[in-house]
C-alpha cells in the first residue's frame, strides 16, 4: 500500500481534526443505533411478556367462570361498580389505561366475553402466539392462547403506539446527550490536536530562527519522540550545510593567502626599492621583485589553466602518447631535480597511445614537479608507465613525507597546502591534475608506497586510444 | 619572498630579524628567544598561525604579537585579536604603515609615550633613527645606534653584552667578540665619555637623572 501524505494545501490541523471528527461521528452513530435497538427489543420482549402472562391469568379466570357458567357475558355485564373503589384521578388512570388494551375469549367462533376495545372481530387462529392486527385507528399487538380443554381461545393485546411512545422517550432521551457531545467533543479535539501541534510549532520557530552563524545541533530533549527523528534529520542537513560552509571558508583563506601574499611582497619590494639609495642594493632588490612577479605571473598562469581545465567539457586535441608526454616533461625537470640533488628514475617500453597531448603533459609536468619538490635532497623520484584492460598507468613515487590517508582527499583541493607544502607552492597542482584526469575520462589515486617506505605514490589511469 | 622582503625591510629599519616558515618552528623560537615583537602570518602550513599564537598565549608570554595576513573578514580579525594578537595588518599593506605599527606596540610594551628619548642632553629618535647631543645632529653607524637605542630604552638598568648582542645580531649574521667594544668606544667618542657606564659582570647602563 502506497502511503498518501495528507491532503497538500489543507493544514496538518484541520486534516487531523477533519479524520478524528468523521470517525467520531461514525462512533456517536453506531453506539446511538445500538443503543436505541437494543431498547427497542428489550422494550418488545417486556411487553410480549407482560400479555402471555395476561393471557394465562385470564386463562385461570376463565376456567372457573367458563366451567361453571357456560352462558354468553357482555362485558358491560362484568363491569364492577367501581365508582366505590376508585378515586376519579384513579379511575382516569384506568380508563387511559384501559383504552391501550384489549382482551376477547372465544369460543368456537363466538365471541365469549371481550372488552369494547380493540381491532374489528376476526376469527383467531388456530396457533399460539403473536400476531399484528391493523385496527381502523391503531395497530394492535396481539397473543392467542388456546385452552383446549374447555375450547375456548383467550386473545389479549395491545396498542402498539405505547411501544413506540417508550421507544421514542429513549430515542430522545439518548439524543440529547449525544448531541450536546458532538460539539463538546469537537472542541476537545481540536483543543487537544492543537496542543499536540503546539510542539511542532515551537519546533518549526526554533528552527526558524537559526541563522548560518548558528548550526549547532537542536537537543533532543523538549521534543515529543515523534519528533526526534524530524530533529535528527534536522541536525543532519546542519551538520552538512556546517561542514560545507567550513570548506568554503578555508577555500576562501586558501585562495586570499595564496593572491595577496605575493602582491604583498611585490608591495614591499618596491617600497624597500624606492627607500633604498645604494645602487648596488637597488639592483639586487629589483631582481628579488622580478622574482615576486614571475611567482605571482606563474600562479596566474596556473589557475587560468585550472580555470580553462574546469570550464571544458572535453579534451580539444587527441593523439597524443602518454611515454613521449612522460619523458618530456621529464626532461624540462631535470634541471630543477638536479639543483635539488633528486635523482630521476623512468621505466616504460612501447607506445601508450592516449587522449589530448597537452593534458597528458600537464598532469606529467605536475606530478613529476610535485614529487621533486617534495622529495628530500638526494632521494629518486620514480615514475614508471603499463597498461593493462585498455588503460594506461603511471606511476609517480617519491620519497617525501607523504599525506596522511584523511588529507588526501583535501590536496586535491585548490589552494590546499599539504603539511609538508613548500612556502612557494599554491596548492594547485594536484587540483591540474586532477581536472585533467577528469577530461581524460581517467582516475586519479594517491596511495603509500607499494615497498612501505615513507613517501607518496600519486597513480593515474587513462583509457587508451582505440 | 615576503618574508625576505620584511626581513630586508625589518634590517633596514635597525631591528634583528628571525625568520621561520612554520608554525612549530614559530613556537620554537618564540620560546627561545626574548623577541620585542613578532609578526605573525595565519597562513601557515602544519601549524596554523592561529594555533601558534594561542600557544605563544598559553605560556603567558606577553611578547607584542602583530598578525600579517591575507583574511580580511571583520570575523576573522576579531578571531586573531581575541586569540591574543595586539594588532592585526591586512595583506598587501604599506610597510610604512606596518614600521609605525611595529614602534607603536614596542613603545607600549616599554611603557614609553614617544619614540624621541631624552637623557643627559642626549636624544635619539627611534623613528627617524637619528641622534642629537644638545639639539645637534650627531652621525653615528648602524651599530652605534642600536647598542645606544637599547641602552636608552633601559635607562637605569644594566644591560649584558649578550643582550646587547641580541638586539645586534639576528640568526643569519656572524657575531663578532668585539663588536659591543667598538660600539661602545664610538658613541663615548662622539656623545661623551661619562653617558656610558660599564661595570665589570653586569654589562653598561646609562645612569637615570638625578
Amino acid at each position: 500500500m502506497t502511503r498518501r501524505p495528507l491532503a497538500r494545501s489543507t493544514s496538518l490541523l484541520a486534516a487531523l481534526f477533519g479524520r478524528i471528527g468523521v470517525l467520531f461521528l461514525l462512533i456517536v452513530l453506531a453506539v446511538g443505533s445500538i443503543a436505541f435497538f437494543t431498547a427497542q427489543r428489550r422494550i418488545n420482549e417486556i411487553y410480549d411478556g407482560q400479555l402471555i402472562v395476561g393471557a394465562n391469568v385470564l386463562r385461570a379466570l376463565m376456567d372457573e367462570e367458563v366451567r361453571e357458567e357456560p352462558a354468553t357475558h357482555d362485558i358491560s355485564e362484568l363491569q364492577v361498580d367501581d365508582a366505590a373503589i376508585l378515586s376519579p384521578d384513579e379511575r382516569q388512570a384506568f380508563n387511559d389505561y384501559a383504552d391501550w388494551r384489549m382482551f376477547r375469549i372465544w369460543r368456537g367462533a363466538q365471541v365469549v366475553i371481550r372488552s369494547d376495545t380493540g381491532p374489528p372481530l376476526v376469527a383467531p387462529s388456530a396457533q399460539n402466539g403473536f400476531s399484528d392486527v391493523a385496527g381502523p385507528k391503531y395497530r394492535w399487538r396481539v397473543y392467542t392462547l388456546h385452552v383446549p380443554r374447555q375450547r375456548v381461545v383467550v386473545q389479549i393485546g395491545e396498542r402498539t403506539d405505547i411501544r413506540l411512545v417508550l421507544v421514542r422517550g429513549i430515542a430522545l432521551g439518548l439524543a440529547l446527550p449525544l448531541l450536546l457531545l458532538i460539539p463538546t467533543a469537537a472542541v476537545l479535539i481540536w483543543l487537544s490536536l492543537s496542543d499536540g501541534l503546539q510542539a511542532l510549532r515551537t519546533l518549526i520557530s526554533e528552527i526558524g530562527r537559526r541563522t548560518l552563524r548558528d548550526l549547532s545541533p537542536l537537543p533532543l530533549e523538549p521534543w515529543p519522540r515523534d519528533l526526534h527523528p524530524l530533529v535528527r534529520s534536522i541536525n543532519r542537513l546542519f551538520e552538512r550545510i556546517d561542514r560545507s560552509l567550513q570548506h568554503e571558508r578555508r577555500f576562501l583563506d586558501d585562495a586570499a593567502h595564496q593572491l595577496r601574499t605575493p602582491l604583498a611582497a611585490v608591495k614591499l619590494q618596491t617600497q624597500l626599492i624606492a627607500g633604498e639609495d645604494d645602487p648596488a642594493e637597488r639592483q639586487a632588490m629589483t631582481a628579488q621583485l622580478v622574482e615576486s612577479v614571475d611567482r605571482a605571473s606563474a600562479l596566474t598562469d596556473r589557475l587560468l589553466t585550472l580555470a580553462r581545465l574546469e570550464a571544458s567539457r572535453a579534451p580539444s586535441g587527441k593523439g597524443g602518447d602518454l611515454r613521449e608526454e612522460t619523458v618530456a616533461a621529464l626532461a624540462d625537470l631535470a634541471p630543477v631535480a638536479a639543483r635539488r640533488q633528486v635523482e630521476l628514475s623512468f621505466e616504460g617500453r612501447g607506445r601508450f597511445a592516449s587522449g589530448d597531448p597537452a593534458l597528458l603533459r600537464l598532469i606529467a609536468t605536475n606530478l613529476v614537479e610535485n614529487a621533486i619538490t617534495h622529495a628530500p635532497e638526494r632521494s629518486e623520484v620514480a615514475v614508471r608507465l603499463s597498461s593493462s584492460g585498455g588503460r594506461h598507468r603511471l606511476v609517480v613515487t617519491d620519497g617525501g613525507p607523504g599525506i596522511p590517508a584523511g588529507e588526501r582527499d583535501k590536496v586535491l583541493e585548490r589552494f590546499h597546502r599539504g603539511p609538508s607544502a613548500s612556502p612557494s607552492g599554491a596548492g594547485l597542482g594536484l587540483s591540474i591534475v586532477g581536472e585533467a584526469v577528469r577530461l581524460l575520462k581517467g582516475r586519479l589515486q594517491l596511495r603509500d608506497r607499494d615497498d612501505g617506505a615513507p613517501g607518496l605514490c600519486v597513480e593515474i589511469e587513462v583509457p587508451e586510444a582505440e | 619572498m615576503l618574508a625576505q622582503g620584511l626581513r630586508r625591510a625589518l634590517q633596514r629599519a635597525g631591528y634583528a630579524v628571525d625568520v621561520v616558515g612554520a608554525g612549530e618552528d614559530a613556537i620554537a623560537a618564540a620560546r627561545a628567544n626574548p623577541y620585542a615583537l613578532i609578526l605573525l602570518d595565519l597562513g601557515l602550513p602544519t601549524v596554523s598561525g592561529l594555533e601558534a599564537l594561542k600557544s605563544i598565549r598559553g605560556r603567558r608570554d606577553a611578547t607584542p604579537v602583530i598578525i600579517v595576513t591575507a583574511r580580511d573578514r571583520p570575523e576573522q580579525k576579531v578571531e586573531g585579536l581575541d586569540a591574543g594578537a595586539d594588532d592585526y595588518v591586512v595583506k598587501p599593506f604599506d610597510l610604512d604603515e606596518l614600521l609605525a605599527r611595529i614602534r607603536a606596540q614596542i613603545r607600549r610594551r616599554e611603557q614609553r609615550t614617544s619614540d624621541a628619548l631624552l637623557a643627559h642632553g642626549v636624544s635619539v629618535d627611534l623613528a627617524a633613527r637619528t641622534v642629537a647631543s644638545h639639539g645637534k645632529r650627531v652621525p653615528v653607524t648602524a651599530k652605534e645606534f642600536k647598542v645606544l637605542a637599547a641602552l636608552m630604552r633601559r635607562m637605569g638598568q644594566f644591560v649584558s653584552k649578550e643582550e646587547l648582542e641580541g638586539a645586534l645580531y639576528d640568526d643569519t649574521a656572524d657575531v663578532e667578540s668585539n663588536t659591543i667594544e667598538v660600539a661602545v668606544y664610538g658613541l663615548r667618542r662622539k656623545l661623551g665619555p661619562g653617558l656610558i657606564v660599564t661595570a665589570r659582570g653586569l654589562g653598561y647602563t646609562i645612569p637615570k637623572e638625578s
